[in-house]
């Protein structure tokens, strides 16, 4: 019998082992040294023996221990007023040995107590309560020792103990005992072995042993009170066995292709519960290893199996170093990320792994993962990635302005995954956008927002699309739940066999708040072009600009010119009222409209050739076309909304300096066009337009400024009539554009209508 | 809805007038009701509107009784309001005034913040506008046309046909009743909806009242923004201007490059003289007038003849009517001319009776009439020698110049509802205003005034018979030439009558010439 600890002993053989043995491939060797290497800084603590044996007893849960050592606390202090919890104790513990199987520990407490007991039944005067409990107490627990304080001052209870056990209980001294780290039973239950003796009632009992990797002992014995019986004990090896634990805690071990057990780990709560992140598992031990070389694989789910070749070249304990496993890891790295941007993966921010050079490297389990970077919603940048394990993935970041995405209302699941496949579709190929899914982020964001189907669904009347839902209301649940510089509603049609679908499209807070309709259909080849061009329209802020009025008039055969605005390109040339254009570019025109689309698609700069006639006779005139700001007007240049205001934003800050009073007007002409007149109105106050008394300008916002304050309401009117006052006073300013649309009529018109001056 | 009808159906325009005044308060009150973010819409209903549709080409009765249906049997249904409104159209369709108007109260009042409720104070608006006997009247129609953009602004209804429709009708009002703040409201329905179906007729007001008000370079930016808009809208596009509203824009711009920017490049005034529809074979031209496209009705004193003549000269249409004289268009759009004993349509239309003021029948010795700016006429007759004017449904009319002090022979619509008297004793020109106010606009050293024509922009031609000429006038009375006797290769003999038509162009009827002369 050796008396190194069991353990000590196979943790040896353990070492020795690793000269092994064990054949394994170059790969792995370089992982399970390092696994080596982690294990011995970690200082693996010495696994618990016992639960090898099946059926182990459950231990008391830490409550419990802790309350009942509080009660016995209490016994001993003699403190007054504890029988209920007294009484409690020995029932619940009573419970747990005729249960079958308690732990030795429980069955101390149960003594203990009743030790307790019967020494306040006998202080009572209770005599016979209390040698009831005593006997019962050495019953439970063959071993028990009154505790010197139950005698209170007297040898009474002590001695009659003392006498129960030597009535009741006798010693059994097991011989040659070996292995020492055997698991003693007796009548089916677990007892320690202390110094090879166990103290048992008398009688008949069934003493067995077993341990892994040896046969399993057994044999009945007649005990007798107050008398030592010896036993030989000395179990005979019947193979060897191997221990090993895994972290994380969970892994299947594989012999030969074959599972053979999981490990679990040591939480907390004891074996069997989950471990804490970075523990080892209790050990697993693997019996009946036959001789000669095996594969051992131990595989966990998101990590890279552990694969050797063992050789068990004898009947003994073996124990692997600890197996640590590495976690399945792919790399993701993006290449053009700006220092700013923020990096995240599944809605969570990630931090990358190291930086260089504007390349991020991650390194992230195997999955699928939905990437977004951004630097706020004008430049955004989403990916749906499935990495896997070992994989590295490259991604050229391109930020681009992003549109939200939202779940589809009123589809059924076919037709709402029909709408998500066709925008993934789309906007996946788009240069001008990126398209991120908020589906799962917003649908019951929109779902609580009070969304009615039937009326986002409108009616056939352009009107009836806005009525009955509060679109503010909608545009901040959106905007709070999910980025974009705009939103993308898909509302089916109500006849679900068809693929129509509307997508309501709103820009986030300050843009206007009601959505544009694009009508799609989904059986249309051309819908994805349709789409894409939808949200492909720029805005222009100039346009080329010759400086003439013209008109059609049957006392002439081709257009006549009606004004020349002074300094005009129209008027360097000598250009004059009265004049008929005969030609432009030398192609014959018969109307006014195709000089203005001839000077509309020609470049600013360009010089262009007029046939001209009047009186005098006929002459050609060159003229350098100059260029003009040009204010949308957002339906009729039939410019979306949405589409247009997310566009004006970007458009700011690329336009020169020049040209950002026209894009400022322009986004306030959306949020007029939306009816948002006070943030028209205030978008409008803040242009600072040039102060150019003839064309578009100062007057030009004054006007529509006139014009939003008045529909703000009565609180404005003042202002208003002040606005329309001061473009009245312009009399060359215009709208649109220099050849646009006079003002100070219309402005007159309003201070008309408003009461403002005599009719 | 014809003037005759018009007359007959004005008890209810009473009663519509009288709620006209409760119609805001109906709405404001309605709107608890009526929430279109509840509204369900059941298939039966659906169905229902399905079937009423189709019966309403074949069977307004049927239809009828299906919108009905569909409204009472599921007063709660999104498409309700729908089938009342289709109630109301159809109903005005069959001029059932009643019906008509209990539909569109219903509308109101039940569905108040539908986008049916706006078509329905459109639609009232429009019947108050057709039936308006003045200016009150006129009034009455604008604001509850007016109503539409107060009760249905943008903020809720981003786009809606039936306000802008409204707001045109204001403005169209607005301009009869010369407030320049119709320039205001066509200006709303072009900025709100550039691309709407009233987009055309909106610009087409936008420069007749920017006209009236004498700017002129912006009405032809509204006028020529609506020629170009027919020549690059398609179907596909947007909504081509209709033919009504593009021809009286080509006119007007005609009309403003004769009168202004030709005058500038030094050419005269009027260019050439043509020998216009020589294929009349007049005998003895009695009397002419233009309509605003350029057609032409001629009388012919010599023999039984009135005849069209299409802008080009052909003639289109003649009938054999003897003792025709004086000829006007009536707001119709049909002709009337003047005949011993009152008037007469000689292509058809409805009648026009302008009775006596001291004695019963018919006015005599008619001189000139014109029809009136809200419907009714204005009339110079010999047996009275003042200016009156017959107002639909009332009596007696109303002497607008006293008569006595002068003797007025002829008279013309001038724009802005503004009527010009010829008066050949005081040889004078006087401009009666929308309201009644009399100026004196020129005071002529003529031998025989006799005629009197007034253009779009306000310029008149005085027909002077002593010496076969025709003195021309702009806006405000200052001369701007004179033409005849001798035009080019033509000399006037015998004038007797002249027009303008919308473009600008004179035409001269000649009691010794067989043809027309037009001057341009």
């Amino acid at each position: 019998m050796s008396h190194i600890p069991t353990t000590r002993r196979l943790w040896a053989i353990g070492r020795r082992s690793l000269a092994w043995a064990i054949i394994a491939s170059v790969s792995v060797a370089v992982a399970v040294s390092a696994q080596v290497d982690q294990v011995e800084q970690e200082d693996l603590p010495e696994p618990e023996m016992s639960v090898w044996v099946a059926g182990a007893p459950i231990p008391l849960d830490a409550t419990e221990a802790a309350d009942l050592d509080e009660v016995e606390a209490a016994l001993a202090n003699d403190l007054p007023g504890l029988e209920a919890r007294r009484d409690a104790a020995v029932e619940q513990l009573e419970a747990l040995v005729e249960a079958g199987n308690p732990t030795p520990e429980a069955r101390r407490r149960l003594a203990r107590l009743l030790g307790w007991r019967a020494r306040d039944y006998m202080r009572g005067g209770d005599q016979f309560a209390g040698e009831r409990d005593l006997a019962r107490a050495v019953d439970v627990d063959p071993s028990f020792q009154a505790d010197p304080r139950m005698a209170d001052g007297r040898r009474t209870l002590v001695d009659l103990v003392e006498r129960l056990r030597e009535a009741r209980v006798g010693t059994v001294r097991f011989q040659d005992l070996d292995p020492p780290d055997l698991a003693l039973r007796i009548d089916g239950r677990l007892y320690p072995i202390t110094d090879g003796t166990v103290e048992v009632t008398a009688g008949l009992h069934t003493f067995s042993a077993r341990r892994p990797g040896y046969t399993p002992w057994q044999t009945e014995v007649e005990v007798r009170a107050d008398q030592e019986v010896d036993i030989p004990l000395v179990l005979e090896r019947s193979s060897a066995i191997l221990r090993l634990v895994t972290r994380p805690a969970g892994a299947t071990v594989w012999v030969d292709d074959q599972p053979r057990g999981s490990t679990v780990g040591a939480g907390d709560a004891g074996p069997g519960t989950p471990s804490a992140p970075g523990t080892f598992s209790i050990p697993l031990v693997l019996t009946e290893l036959p001789m000669g070389r095996h594969t051992l694989e131990v595989r966990s789910p998101g990590h890279r199996s552990y694969r050797v070749v063992l050789s068990i070249e004898e009947p003994i304990d073996y124990e692997i170093p600890p197996i640590a496993l590495e976690p399945e890891r792919g790399r993701l790295l993006l290449g053009n990320v700006p220092d700013n941007a923020t990096v995240r993966v599944n809605g969570q921010a990630l931090e990358p792994v190291s930086r260089r050079a504007g390349q991020l490297r991650f390194d992230l389990v195997p999955g699928t993962y939905t990437l977004l970077v951004d630097q706020g919603p004008e430049r955004m940048f989403t990916r749906t990635l499935a990495m896997a394990d070992r994989q590295t993935i490259e991604v050229d970041v391109r930020l681009l302005p992003g549109l939200a995405l939202h779940t589809a209302v009123g589809a059924d699941a076919r037709t709402a995954t029909r709408v998500a496949e066709f925008l993934d579709r789309v906007f996946a190929a788009s240069s001008a956008w990126t398209a991120v899914d908020q589906r799962r982020s917003t649908a019951r964001v929109l779902q609580a927002s009070g969304l009615d189907t039937p009326t986002l669904r409108g009616g056939p009347e352009p009107g009836s699309t806005a009525a009955g839902t509060d679109w503010s209301a909608l545009q901040r649940a959106a905007d709070q739940h999910a980025d974009g510089l705009m939103h993308i509603l898909p509302v089916a049609s109500d006849d679900l066999l068809a693929h129509r679908v509307d997508l309501l499209v709103w820009p986030s807070a300050p843009g206007p708040p009601t959505p544009d309709r694009i009508a799609i259909d989904l059986d249309d080849l051309d819908a994805s072009a349709r789409l894409t061009a939808a949200f492909s329209r720029t805005v222009p802020t100039r346009r080329p600009w010759l400086g003439v009025q013209m008109l059609d008039s049957d006392a002439a055969l081709h257009p006549v010119v009606a004004t020349v605005t002074p300094g005009s390109p129209a008027d360097s040339a000598g250009l004059a009222p009265g004049d008929e254009i005969v030609s432009v570019a030398q192609v014959p025109v018969l109307v006014a409209s195709a000089i203005d689309q001839r000077i509309r698609v020609a470049e600013i700069g360009e010089t262009l050739r007029l046939g001209v006639r009047n009186a005098s006779g006929n002459r050609t005139v060159e003229v350098q076309l100059a260029w003009s700001p040009t204010i949308v007007d957002p339906r009729a240049d039939d410019f979306r909304g949405a589409v247009a205001f997310a566009n004006l934003k970007l458009l700011e800050s690329r336009v020169p300096a020049e040209d950002v009073w026209t894009v400022q007007l322009d986004r306030a002409r959306l949020l007029m066009a939306a009816g948002s007149w006070v943030e028209a109105a205030r978008a409008l106050r803040a242009i600072e337009a040039p102060a150019s008394t003839i064309g578009v300008g100062r007057a030009t916002v004054d006007y529509w400024l006139g014009v939003a304050l008045m529909a703000a309401g009565p609180t404005y009117r003042e202002s208003a009539i002040s606005a329309f006052e001061r473009a009245a006073s312009q009399p060359d300013g215009r709208l649109r554009d220099h050849d646009g649309p006079w003002i100070a009529p219309r402005a007159r018109a309003r201070l008309s209508a408003a009461g403002a001056i005599e009719r | 809805m014809s003037m005759s009808r018009m007359t007959q159906t004005k008890p209810p325009r009473r009663a519509l007038r009288g709620r006209a005044v409760t119609l805001g308060l109906v709405a404001l009150l309605s709107t608890w009701v009526w929430n279109e973010g509840s509204r369900a819409q059941d298939p039966a209903a659906a169905r229902l509107l399905d079937e009423a549709r189709r019966l309403q080409a074949v069977d307004e009765a049927g239809a009828l009784e299906a919108y009905d249906l569909l409204s009472r049997q599921f007063p709660d249904d999104a498409l309700a309001p729908k089938a009342v409104l289709e109630i109301a159209e159809l109903s005005r369709a069959r001029r059932d005034a009643t019906a008509t108007e209990r539909a569109l109260d219903h509308l109101i009042e039940r569905y108040g913040r539908s986008p049916e409720a706006a078509e329905a104070y459109r639609m009232k608006s429009e019947i108050l506008f057709e039936v308006a006997r003045n200016e009150a009247e006129l009034e009455d129609a604008r604001a509850t046309a007016r109503r539409v953009s107060l009760l249905f602004g943008p903020d809720r209804y981003p786009i809606l046909p039936a306000r802008e429709r409204a707001l045109a009708l204001s403005g169209t009002i607005g301009a009869l009743l010369g407030d320049p703040g119709a320039v205001a409201d066509f200006s709303a329905v072009i900025e709100n909806d550039p691309l709407g179906p009233h987009h055309a007729e909106a610009r087409l007001g936008l420069g007749r009242s920017l006209l009236a008000r004498g700017d002129w370079q912006a009405a032809i930016e509204a006028l020529q923004g609506l020629l170009d808009l027919a020549e690059t809208t398609d179907a596909t596009n947007g909504v081509v201007p209709a033919e009504a509203t593009l021809a009286p824009a080509r006119a007007l711009l005609s009309l403003i490059h004769r009168r202004y920017i030709r005058p500038q490049t030094g050419q005269p005034f009027f260019a050439q003289a043509k020998v216009f529809a020589p294929a009349l074979g007049l005998e003895q031209a009695s009397g002419v007038a233009a309509a605003a496209n350029g057609e032409v009705v001629v009388t012919d004193g010599g023999q039984p003849l009135v005849a069209l003549v299409d802008a080009t000269g052909t003639v289109v249409a003649r009938t054999a009517t003897r003792g025709l004289e004086r000829p006007f268009w009536g707001r119709d759009g049909r002709p009337a001319a003047l005949a011993d004993d009152g008037l007469v349509r000689p292509f058809g239309g409805s009648a026009i009776r302008l009775d006596d003021l001291d004695k019963d029948g018919p006015l005599k010795g008619l001189l000139a009439v014109a029809s009136g700016r809200i419907g009714g006429h204005l009339a110079v007759a010999k047996s009275h020698s003042g200016l009156l004017r017959y107002a639909v449904g009332s009596w007696p009319p109303k002497t607008v110049i006293e008569a006595g002090k002068q003797d007025l022979v002829d008279l013309d619509r001038g724009p802005e509802g503004r009527t010009y008297v010829l008066d050949k004793r005081s040889g004078s020109v006087r401009r009666v205003d929308a309201r009644d106010r009399v100026v004196t606009v020129v005071q002529g050293t003529w031998k025989r005034a006799w005629a009197l024509a007034i253009d779009q922009l306000g310029y008149f031609f005085v027909l002077d018979r002593g010496e076969a000429r025709i003195h021309v006038y702009d806006a405000a009375g200052n001369p701007v030439t004179t033409v005849g006797p001798a035009i080019g290769s033509i000399t006037l003999r015998a004038p007797n009558d002249i027009t303008v038509d919308g473009s600008g162009r004179l035409v001269i009827a000649d009691a010794k010439l067989p043809h027309l002369v037009r001057v341009e």
